[in-house]
């Protein structure tokens, strides 16, 4: 990996991940499917999850599973808002670097 | 290490936390030591680092502001520690191996191979073909501007969450507009413009009601004009299957009533005049008869003419009185009785409209 995945790309990327599931869902697969993207180490994600839910951009809950409960992680609407504003700066951002990296020779 | 050692002493190692902080903190890694599987413990083991990494890790995100630095989310020596050994070795050599993936003419390293596809940044989880500007999490066939979760046939601006098929400016909507323009409303437009009703609407422009508008162009909330109608409609009706046949009589009557009045005229002076007649003759009559009749019989049947003469006068001067009195009166009579029948009728029917 060349290049580093600061904080709001990465609050952006979990926020993106978890948004897909309607329902929300839990730690494991939100951690696995961010390492489909970005190579990140197991022990990042807690500290960006636990950020956000105080942030109010996650809600949890707890739902049983196989006889334990596991804990489910939810975007809220403020959470929404929020990877709304990530989506737009991302769009401007890569584009002007997309500029000057890949087209000037 | 197991994961009940690596629990337990990251357990002890967050003491000094907040009990929610740490209970939290302790609950998440072994959810996540569950859900990956026992056959995954020892690779996660060996990412997550020494417990005491973990808890650092921990405690310095649960204070506020935390500012990642560079490199600090990623895990290097414990994920990758044969390049970075080997780079330290390579310095020299001016060499990238930092690289994980090979590229096959891609520009940019992204995750997943980019054919022909421009602005394919490694955020992409998905193959873009042809695509310009693909910030969305699934495919596009020739999309532009696709900012949606789901795929767009020819979509154009597509901010919605369902698909739209041949949409243009799909705006806000929870569902399928099937060539449907500002589609705003809840409900599928088929061939819609200008939906902002809550039904459906089949081919209907500007349709604003409530009501399913078939072809329809700004239909009402009621149909009132048909009432009227059929009002006027059913008293027609009423009017010729009653009204003539009443009318008829009604002819008939004074029909009945003239032909009377006619007769008792002509009676009395037909009566009258024939009397008269008879009266005379047997006046006059009686001068031609022989003295063998008899002064009597010659006076009697004078008498009887000048009694028949009398009679006459008298039923002629009644048919007389008759025609200038009586009858002017009943002409009169009628006349008003049918005048007031025709005010209240022209009443009734100002009512009922």
């Amino acid at each position: 990996m060349v290049f580093n995945t600061g904080a709001a790309l990465l609050d952006a990327i979990v926020l993106a991940v978890v948004y897909r599931e309607e329902e929300g869902t839990y730690g494991y697969k939100i951690t696995q499917d961010v390492r489909a993207v970005i190579e990140i180490s197991e022990s990042t994600l807690y500290p960006v999850l636990r950020r956000l839910q105080k942030d109010d951009c996650l809600e949890v809950y707890d739902k049983e599973f196989h006889g334990r409960n596991r804990r489910y992680y939810k975007v809220t609407e403020r959470g929404r808002c929020q990877l709304e504003l990530y989506r737009q700066e991302w769009g401007s951002y890569i584009s002007k670097i997309n500029d000057l990296l890949l087209n000037n020779k | 290490m197991n994961k009940k050692l690596f629990l337990d002493e990251l357990h002890r190692l967050l003491s000094d936390l907040p009990p929610e902080e740490r209970n939290q903190a302790i609950k998440y890694y072994e959810d996540y030591f569950e859900d990956a599987g026992p056959e995954n413990e020892q690779a996660i083991l060996k990412e997550l680092g020494s417990p005491q990494e973990l808890a650092n890790q921990i405690k310095a995100t649960t204070q506020d502001d935390i500012e990642y630095g560079q490199g600090s989310s990623f895990h290097r020596s414990a994920a990758y520690p044969e390049f970075y050994a080997q780079k330290e070795q390579s310095d020299s050599q001016n060499e990238n191996n930092s690289a994980f993936k090979q590229t096959n003419d891609g520009f940019q390293q992204g995750h997943q191979q980019a054919g022909n596809g421009f602005n394919n940044a490694g955020t992409g989880y998905r193959q873009t073909d042809n695509n310009f500007n693909n910030n969305g999490y699934r495919q596009t066939d020739n999309g532009f501007n696709n900012n949606s979760y789901q795929q767009t046939d020819n979509g154009f601006n597509n901010n919605s969450y369902q698909q739209a098929g041949n949409g243009f400016s799909n705006n806000n909507n929870y569902k399928q507009a099937g060539n449907g323009f500002s589609n705003n409303n809840y409900k599928q437009a088929g061939n819609g413009f200008n939906n902002n009703g809550y039904r459906q609407t089949g081919n209907g422009f500007n349709n604003n009601s409530y009501q399913q508008a078939a072809n329809g162009y700004n239909s009402h909330y009621q149909q009132q004009s048909a009432r009227k109608a059929v009002w006027i409609v059913l008293f027609a009706l009423l009017a010729i299957t009653i009204g003539l046949p009443c009318l008829s009589v009604l002819f008939g009557i004074l029909l009945t009533i003239f032909s009377v009045i006619i007769s008792i005229v002509l009676a009395l002076f037909g009566t009258g005049g024939g009397l008269m007649i008879g009266g005379i003759a047997s006046f006059f009559g009686s001068f031609f008869m022989t003295a063998a009749s008899g002064t009597g019989a010659v006076l009697f049947t004078m008498g009887i003419g000048l009694v028949l003469f009398a009679i006459g006068a008298l039923i002629i001067w009644i048919g007389v009185l008759f025609c200038i009195r009586f009858l002017p009166a009943l002409f009169q009579a009628s006349w008003k009785a049918a005048k007031s029948v025709t005010l209240k009728f022209q009443q009734w029917i100002k009512k009922r409209w």
